[in-house]
């Protein structure tokens, strides 16, 4: 028993020196919500863009507590926001932070808004204006969250 | 006494050797092939190592492409797909799709991407979704009216939103097509392109694009895939609080519009048939799909006409 005891201490030691570590991240999407719950209807506390270094200092059920703008902020992201692998690719970046252009060697490379100008000169008949149309339409969580509930429809783990 | 030590013996080793098969066969090919080219002498090691060096290129996939990357392609494939059918100008459908898709997106593995979730009405009457790379979803009127309830709609969207959780798009870009397009982006230290690396890259651009566009438009994804996203629908469906039966249920109605040989869902999609089967399974006892009388009114009211 005092056994397990020791283990079990020894883990959770383990696992918040890990936590302590952070590990490094950069935000994969045009923006995401920092909120004060691992939950899309948690309260936000600011906003980070496309290439924002954080910091992971836990992980549950698919967010991730990050630390932000060099400690100034803490919150949840969800996990989709926010990739591990791009570090590794910005290596060859320079360092410095928020959203600079050189955080994600990648970003914006390859098929970026260039490539698709010139495709889209090539194909002069494609009609983006209604993508972008197409792209206005954003709900908030809270409208979404409303939608649902004045459907009848509860989410059992809750938004 | 003999030939039994000997059986023995054989049933030692057989084992063995089949275990010493099998991992040379994780090795990749390229590293055994050039290492016994290299050992019999039919070339020199740096030959070998040149070519385990352009295999090593090879080995490229959907998982390369970034979000962003993905974001592009996605918008391309979208406007290749609006050219097969006109958005339908009603916001009322518009937005309570929207309002639907966007709240069952939440629930999703992947809820964020890279420019989100966004969902259209297409002006056709054939049976018909579409999701492009990163979230864009299109939805025939056809399609719409064979929903009679909003957890049908609900199922067909979750469906879509599986393929983008997957990236079964991506996945539908020729291997060799994705590796030299991001051998040239990955080599090219700059962010704005020169001429002739923007034709290049243009070039593979295009190409990406008519290869979703092909896979969704006409020759549809494998039957594993569409099994996968309706696997993934049932999750979306469970967690959001919708009656995953619904899947079951809008099936059963599509089966009995397809006509076989039609130029839409039934082109591209498994037989409803299979489908059903598969769900059931999963899904084991079903129960009634049921739809509040809020949620009746506001589908029947936002899908008036459809």
């Amino acid at each position: 028993m005092k056994k397990l005891g020791l283990i079990v201490m020894f883990s959770l030691l383990l696992a918040l020196g890990l936590w302590a570590a952070g590990a490094e991240a950069i935000v994969q999407v045009k923006e995401t919500i920092l909120r004060d719950q691992p939950s899309f209807t948690g309260k936000t506390l600011g906003v980070l863009k496309y290439g924002a270094k954080v910091s992971v200092l836990e992980e549950k059920s698919g967010w991730a507590r990050v630390s932000a703008e060099a400690g100034k902020l803490q919150g949840w992201v969800h996990g989709s926001s926010i990739t591990k692998k791009a570090v590794a690719l910005s290596s060859q970046g320079g360092s410095g932070t928020g959203a600079s252009s050189s955080e994600v060697s990648l970003a914006g490379k390859g098929f970026n808004a260039q490539v698709e100008a010139q495709y889209r000169s090539q194909n002069a008949a494609l009609d983006f204006a209604a993508i972008d149309a197409m792209e206005k339409i954003r709900f908030k969580p809270e409208e979404l969250k409303a939608f649902l509930a004045d459907g009848g429809i509860l989410p059992k783990g809750g938004i | 006494m003999r030939a039994d030590s000997m059986v023995s013996r054989l049933r030692a080793i057989v084992p063995a050797v089949l275990v010493s098969i099998s991992m040379i066969s994780c090795v990749s090919i390229a590293e055994a092939g050039s290492g016994i080219a290299a050992a019999t002498g039919v070339i020199t090691t740096e030959q070998a190592s040149s070519i385990t060096k352009v295999a090593g290129a090879v080995e490229k996939t959907f998982e390369d492409i970034t979000p962003e990357q993905e974001y592009y392609i996605g918008r391309s494939v979208g406007a290749q797909v609006l050219t097969t059918a006109r958005p339908y100008d009603n916001t009322a459908a518009s937005r309570y799709l929207n309002l639907l898709g966007q709240s069952l997106a939440l629930f999703s593995t992947r809820p964020e991407t890279f420019g989100g979730y966004h969902f259209l009405v297409l002006d056709s009457d054939s049976i018909n979704a579409f999701a492009a790379p990163g979230g864009l979803v299109f939805v025939t009127r056809g399609m719409l009216r064979l929903c009679s309830t909003e957890h049908e709609v609900a199922a067909v969207l979750a469906h879509e939103i599986a393929h983008v959780q997957y990236q079964h798009g991506l996945k539908a870009i020729k291997t060799d097509r994705l590796t030299s397009a991001l051998a040239t982006i990955g080599t090219e230290a700059a962010k704005t392109l020169g001429p002739a690396e923007l034709k290049e890259v243009t070039a593979q651009f295009e190409g990406s694009i008519s290869d979703i566009t092909r896979t969704l438009v006409n020759s549809g994804y494998s039957r594993e895939t569409e099994y996968e996203a309706d696997k993934g629908a049932l999750a979306i469906l469970r967690s959001a609080g919708y009656n995953p039966a619904a899947l079951v249920s809008m099936l059963a109605a599509m089966k009995t519009r397809l006509k076989p040989g039609a130029p839409d869902f039934a082109k591209t999609h498994p037989d409803p048939e299979l489908r059903i089967d598969r769900v059931r399974r999963q899904l084991g006892t079903l129960a009634p799909v049921v739809e509040s009388p809020q949620a009746r009114d506001r589908r029947t009211r936002a899908l008036a006409g459809i």
